[in-house]
């Protein structure tokens, strides 16, 4: 906990800029805070009673499945257009169960009265008496949920039943409860009048977007130019991002700013802008600059700054932010260790002293604020800035390098060649060789993190070192017993990188029999704990960078891209960059690299990213929405200020009896030399039942074009309202397109229904992909089914064609046995 | 340490009715939460409280819980912010406030006068004197290092109305340290 005090916070000097003495202050206010005294009990003792409680409140009592009653939806009220989609409105209708006097009855439900009920809300019954909790069973056994839904029942208390959906209710759907009258009987023997039911609906999702789910894609902003092989480093805490070989800050007309932002549509964007100090400014950003060599500073939002004239072999920040090393090259040919400020101040070169020998230095990091620990051509060595005392800590042995050590950021750890290390020992996790002068402190606290826990990700202890494979070491020189040195089995590939916080080492396996990942991860203070990287890139990992403490990795491929990726192997962002030196920043949220001799910064943030092709219709997902909006209001006039001139007349097709209605799924197809983009979308129009109707729906076909003008609607095809009927409904079609750069290119199309399924019933004989001329396009797996959000999916290789339509058979069943009256088809995003 | 985003959405939705993943999100948020209960209470009795029953309550209340599109922590700090000033409602505080902030001799720079005569517990007792809205905001900014929107989540206020609570609240800190500033003074 100690070591975040002495971050540098950006916000505080933003926010006391103005007042130095306040900033001061507040930095020794936060410096001083108090360290929390914790009894080391008390953590496990409240782990265990939380479980304990955990395992009544989560855990359900007991599970049954619903049996399907006839369906019966709410009465809606007339609403207007706009509020139609937005609210969802929801109509909660307590009907039966009153007694003609003094009986039992269920007097009262909290989803009455609501507009929309969260999907995550549990559904509450109050009695108006106490009720017989022993019948608790042929309660669970009579209720009636309707779309089909698994449901757990428990008593809050003997006058409150409360019905909980094991997985969260659909979005914008009616449901059913119904408590059948001889469900349940109170304390006192009485039983309902009639059955009791309650009608809801919930809240819709957000609508569906054109086409597509996103693609995730790195949109990198270049910040300044940086020689091939130069560093981008990312300092720690909110320390600016630095480069250096060759680096000097972009033009204005093709750098934007360092800092990368999200789009409002979601879209991975660089700032569209220069930030607050404007590149113009600065000489270095003339039309065509000329290549500066020297280290360059990236604070954020500010001007860079130019830290050396000379090139500098290796840069790092100081934990506080405020100080930089660089290593440069002096006029002896070797290289100086120099320490600046962060805004370039107050140079002062700190190794070597006086008459020393200087050598090459390949790389360097700090120990604290006030050391430096760093890699020669002949060991490791460090040096303490304030009284520029040096020493090794480590010495090569004869033939050994610098070439291939790599240095933790926090200077307390090294990776090492297997050819740098003494007296190489045979292939055991357990061997120590015998560092020439290596003094180091024990191994870090059982506190530090550990690998990330996934599903996916398996401990293994089959992971055998061989001789080749390179070393870890500790370097921290506090005293203490000198701990043993730890092979890292498959580490021979030398593609090595350190957590931003130290504390998590991964490696490109570079091939063990015993398994099969790729990339292995490992916790510093546990290095024989190794985990394999679950949805690493199976081959031609080139670079690896990892975020603050290896939850995220980025990798860089041969032959060019990146692939920024969790822990559990969700791709975060792609590019085709080839590009060297990755780093993350200290929150994880920017990729810095270089890339074609520039420094790029690049945004990664977990799903928001937006395809282009989705980009295209992007206007025409407000026009539909507008357009579905208005024929539930029954508005003509907005029907025919939406409707291109010579399209069919939506105030007539649109059913009267409509009063309500969503968008399911879309296509968008690019527009060619002759005509713009068209937008064919699947839309539902509803009737709600009544007391003394069925309710009743129907699946349009609306298609809208855009050729110079505004978006409109040129197509509409709405087929004649049919009864709901029973069986599950599709709620909405999506298709994830393939992510850029993948090896292996696929689209996963999702199909989200209203009722659970019954997962035997998902097949390829029940869903399926059809091209627009009827063609069933094979897939690359049998359907799967997730009951937790009630989403198949069908996974196909490379993009979805153009026109394709997902085909929902009869075939597919609820868990009640329900099924589609007819097959079914929507448009999906090619 | 931070959680991927989309890894922590999936292990909020697992915790909805896996006992395991609750324990999980306990493992990690444990800490943060019972340092922010400590800097407010500086009493261990009283964190081990605090911290007790905001899990307690996040647990009890996971069914329910919805992702508000800010980090899982900000439901936690919400809790704990409540917990605390229910637990100062419930009994006053101990520290004496003036006894904390008796510095002297405004000409000595301020470094040195805060470093060498007040203490962490004297420094952070004159936070314990602030009105109760600068004092969360000045313990989630300067004890915990949370950014001011998120300062602004957890306390339902702008970003702005943050940045001024933690404004006034080092302003009145420094009165209450006897610090008045000095013109063109450097550490």
């Amino acid at each position: 906990m100690s070591e975040r005090r002495h971050r540098f916070d950006a916000e505080l000097s933003e926010l006391f800029g103005e007042d130095p003495d306040l900033l001061q202050l507040a930095q020794l206010v936060r410096e001083s805070r108090p360290e929390p005294v914790l009894d080391p009990r008390f953590p496990p003792i409240l782990r265990a009673r939380l479980m304990d409680e955990a395992r009544t409140v989560l855990a359900p009592r007991s599970t049954f499945r619903t049996r399907r009653a006839p369906r019966r939806l709410a009465v809606w009220g007339s609403f207007g257009a706009a509020a139609a989609l937005a609210a969802a409105a929801v109509v909660v209708a307590l009907t039966g169960g009153t007694p003609p006097s003094g009986g039992l009855a269920v007097v009262a439900s909290n989803v009455s009265q609501q507009r929309a009920v969260d999907p995550h809300q549990a559904i509450t019954l109050s009695f108006n008496e106490p009720m017989d909790e022993q019948n608790e069973q042929s309660v669970l056994s009579a209720l009636k949920i309707e779309p089909a839904t698994q449901v757990t029942v428990t008593w809050k208390n003997p006058e409150t039943l409360v019905v909980t959906p094991l997985h969260p209710l659909a979005a914008d759907t009616d449901y059913q409860v119904t408590v059948p009258k001889s469900a349940v009987q109170s304390q006192s023997g009485q039983t309902l009048s009639s059955n009791v039911t309650i009608d809801f609906g919930t809240q819709p999702s957000s609508p569906p977007s054109p086409s597509a789910s996103p693609a995730p894609v790195l949109e990198p902003a270049v910040v300044g130019t940086a020689a091939s092989d130069g560093l981008a480093f990312w300092g720690p805490a909110s320390a600016p991002g630095v480069t250096d070989a060759s680096a000097v800050p972009a033009t204005a007309g093709t750098a934007p700013s360092a800092t990368a932002s999200a789009s409002p549509t979601g879209s991975l964007t660089p700032s569209a802008t220069p930030a607050s100090s404007p590149l113009v400014s600065s000489p270095a950003s003339s039309a065509t600059p000329a290549p500066a060599e020297g280290a360059v500073v990236f604070p954020d939002d500010q001007m860079p700054i130019s830290l050396s004239a000379t090139p500098a072999a290796a840069v790092a920040v100081s934990p506080d932010g405020f100080s930089v090393a660089l290593a440069l090259t002096g006029a002896n040919g070797s290289d100086e260790i120099v320490v600046e400020q962060a805004d370039g101040s107050q140079a002062n070169q700190v190794w070597p002293s006086g008459s020393a020998p200087g050598a090459t230095v390949a790389a360097l990091a700090w120990d604290g604020n006030n050391r430096i620990v760093f890699v020669t051509s002949q060991g490791i060595d460090t040096v303490n800035v304030s009284d520029e005392q040096s020493e090794q800590l480590y010495a090569f042995p004869s033939g050994g390098t610098d070439s291939g050590v790599v240095l933790a950021p926090d200077g307390g750890y090294a990776f090492l060649p297997g050819s740098d290390v003494v007296g190489q020992p045979g292939p055991t996790s357990t061997a120590t060789p015998a560092p020439a002068t290596a003094t180091a402190t024990p191994t870090p606290s059982s506190t530090s993190s550990a690998a990330p826990a996934s599903p996916a990700a398996t401990p293994s202890a089959t992971y055998m070192p061989s001789a080749a494979d390179g070393w870890l070491f500790t370097l921290a020189i506090a005293g203490g017993q000198i701990p043993s040195p730890t092979q890292l089995a498959g580490s021979s590939s030398g593609v090595v990188a350190f957590s931003g916080a130290s504390d998590e080492v991964a490696w490109v396996d570079a091939g063990n029999e015993a398994e099969v990942a790729t990339v292995l991860e490992a916790p510093v203070c546990d290095p024989p704990a190794i985990t394999p990287v679950p949805g690493a890139p199976t081959e031609g990992i080139e670079q690896l960078a990892l975020d603050g403490h290896g939850m995220t990795l980025a990798y860089g491929l041969d032959p060019g891209g990146i692939e920024v990726e969790t822990f559990g192997g969700t791709v975060l962002g792609t590019t085709a960059d080839v590009a060297s030196s990755l780093a993350f920043s200290p929150d994880g949220t920017q990729l810095a690299f270089v890339a074609a001799g520039s420094l790029d910064v690049a945004e990664v943030q977990p799903g928001s990213s937006t395809s282009p092709a989705t980009s295209i219709c992007q206007d025409a997902d407000q026009v539909l929405t507008q357009f579905v909006d208005d024929q539930v209001s029954h508005d003509q006039a907005g029907l025919t200020a939406l409707s291109a001139t010579g399209a069919p007349s939506a105030a007539q097709l649109t059913p009267a009896a409509i009063n309500r209605g969503y968008v399911i799924s879309s296509e968008c197809a690019a527009g060619s030399a002759t005509a713009g983009p068209t937008l064919t979308a699947s839309a539902r129009l509803i009737v709600d039942a009544t007391g003394t109707s069925p309710g009743q729906l129907t699946d349009e076909t609306v298609v809208l074009s855009q050729s110079g003008g505004p978006w409109l609607v040129t197509g509409l095809s709405v087929p004649s309202l049919r009864a709901q009927g029973s069986g599950p409904h599709v709620l909405s079609v999506s298709v994830t397109p393939p992510a850029q750069g993948s090896l292996n290119p696929e689209s996963v199309v999702t199909i989200t229904f209203d009722a659970d399924l019954d997962p035997s019933s998902v097949t390829s004989g029940s869903l399926w992909l059809e091209t627009s001329g009827g063609q069933t396009i094979p897939l690359l797996a049998p359907p799967s089914y997730d009951p937790d959000t009630r989403e198949a999916t069908l996974t196909v290789s490379g993009a979805v064609p153009a026109g394709t339509e997902v085909v929902v058979g009869t075939s597919i069943a609820d868990i009640d046995g329900g099924h589609p009256a007819a097959d079914a088809t929507y448009p999906v995003g090619g | 340490m931070t959680l991927p985003r989309a890894y922590e959405d999936q292990l909020v939705e697992r915790a909805k009715t896996d006992a395991d993943a609750f324990g999980e999100l306990y493992d990690h948020y444990f800490g943060q939460i019972y340092r922010f209960a400590y800097s407010r209470t500086r009493d261990q009795d009283a964190a081990e409280e605090v911290t007790q029953e905001v899990f307690m309550k996040a647990l009890r209340a996971m069914p329910r819980y919805r992702p508000s599109g800010h980090p899982f922590s900000s439901w936690l700090y919400q809790i704990s912010a409540n917990a605390i000033a229910d637990h100062f409602r419930q009994r006053r505080p101990q520290a004496s406030l003036d006894a904390a902030v008796e510095i002297v001799d405004p000409t000595r720079p301020v470094a040195e006068r805060v470093v060498e005569s007040a203490e962490a517990a004297r420094v952070w007792a004159a936070i314990d004197g602030l009105p109760e809205q600068q004092r969360t905001a000045m313990t989630l900014k300067l004890g915990e290092d949370l950014k001011l929107a998120q300062i602004g989540e957890i306390m339902g206020k702008s970003e702005g109305a943050v940045k001024l609570l933690v404004h006034r609240g080092m302003v009145g800190v420094r009165q209450r340290l006897g610090i008045s500033a000095v013109a063109g003074e450097t550490l």
